[in-house]
């Protein structure tokens, strides 16, 4: 990330943001490293140290903090996908 | 804002001890080889020093001074004040602080205080001494840190015996009319005191998630609001020195800060997370071959149990750093 990006207003950020779910997904996995193919889709599955992952990427891409509440409360990828933007947004 | 400004006081030398008994959690139980191995990629945190129940903070901490004093051919009847950082007293009266000054054999005109404060402790723990020895011209201090965090864990608590580990650290620190300024920023939030806490008559708990979004909350505009008012650009810092917190929360900040990597040295994958000693562990280790001769100038950022947080930028020139002690 370029340092204009880190000092830009919240907005802007969002109109830069790649916003597919395609962009999300790789994020993920690339966080992951290839250690966490088998429950990937399975949100509630996640593990503890997975969900800090997942929290630290979404932060890392999208400046945006998700509890492990909200977490929890996600049924699937897409659904997270959404409310990460959602957060976005706001 | 609680920025604080302490001139014409420099930092002399420091040390660190640390116990023998060293555990690796490629060797703990009740975990699956898949878990351990993301656990220590996540954490990055291979290996921890256990201080057996003989050995305390304080008995760390009196190491590191001698080792110090006798570096730097200080007297101990030339200090006039004494901090000891620690949340693992060798009891809850009197003091340590007070006894180290006897052990260590301190004059009695010596001050000796405690300061009960987990990770945020030796940025909390230097701007005190600091602004003291700053505002009363105060000659020479030292500044002892460390903790014995194990002695309080469940150990079967997965959360925080793969992380925890134990030290102890000395500073000692001089008035000096040529010094450069020491700027911290300290900050607190007693609504998230749950999130790291030991009741009593019950092992200490940590709610890793809370940290973790703490953490990465806080950390950045904190370090973002030193350099601001301290005038320093992020290139001009020569070393960050954050608290081993973990490696995925320490690099997250990293990142987001757009710091390169060489410039932030990490010791938890060989010592783990030893709570306020973090710090002056991590500049003894790694920073031994770059201070003796040059003049660095080191962002150092502490955030953890209270919660509790601050960041300081701190001149190290000239300045003694022991090999370390094992215990």
């Amino acid at each position: 990330m370029s340092n204009s990006l880190l000092h830009s207003a919240p907005w802007e950020k969002f109109i830069e943001m790649d916003k597919s779910f395609t962009f999300f997904q790789n994020a993920l996995k690339d966080a992951f490293a290839g250690s966490f193919a088998a429950a990937f889709d399975k949100v509630q599955d996640w593990t503890s140290m997975q969900s800090l992952i997942v929290v630290s990427a979404i932060d890392e891409h999208y400046d945006v903090l998700m509890s492990h509440e909200e977490l929890k409360n996600v049924m699937n990828l897409e659904e997270l996908h959404q409310q990460v933007l959602q957060k976005c947004a706001n | 804002m609680a920025f604080i400004r302490a001139n014409n006081v420099k930092i002399r030398g420091i040390s660190a001890a640390i116990p023998r008994n060293e555990e690796s959690n490629e060797d703990l139980t009740d975990m699956s080889k898949e878990s351990i191995d993301l656990l220590i990629k996540t954490t990055g945190i291979q290996s921890r020093r256990i201080a057996p129940s003989s050995l305390t903070a304080a008995d760390m901490c009196q190491s590191a001074a001698e080792k110090l004093l006798l570096e730097l051919q200080w007297d101990p009847s030339e200090i006039d004040v004494l901090i000891f950082v620690t949340q693992t007293p060798d009891q809850p009266i009197p003091g340590s602080s007070m006894q180290l000054q006897d052990r260590l054999g301190l004059s009695k005109s010596c001050m000796a205080m405690d300061l009960n404060q987990g990770c945020a402790g030796y940025v909390y723990g230097l701007s005190t001494i600091m602004s003291l020895m700053s505002s009363s011209q105060l000659k020479k201090g030292l500044l002892l840190v460390g903790d014995t965090i194990t002695h309080l864990l469940d150990p079967l608590d997965q959360s925080t015996v793969p992380i925890f580990s134990d030290a102890g650290t000395a500073t000692a620190l001089e008035f000096d009319p040529n010094a450069t300024e020491a700027i911290f920023n300290l900050q607190t939030d007693g609504s998230g005191a749950d999130a790291i806490q030991q009741l009593r008559g019950e092992p200490m708990k940590m709610n890793g998630h809370q940290v973790f979004h703490f953490g990465l909350k806080e950390v950045v505009p904190n370090i973002r609001q030193t350099l601001e008012e301290t005038g320093f650009e992020l290139d001009s810092i020569d070393h960050f020195i954050f608290h081993q917190a973990n490696k995925l929360l320490n690099e997250s900040i990293r990142k987001k800060l757009n710091i390169p990597s060489e410039k932030v040295p990490y010791t938890l994958n060989i010592y783990g997370n030893t709570s306020c000693a973090t710090i002056p562990l991590t500049i003894v280790q790694s920073l031994n071959n770059e201070l003796s001769n040059t003049s660095k100038t080191c962002l150092l950022s502490g955030f953890g149990v209270g919660l509790s947080w601050g960041s300081g930028v701190v001149n190290l020139s000239d300045c003694v750093l022991p090999n370390l002690i094992e215990l």
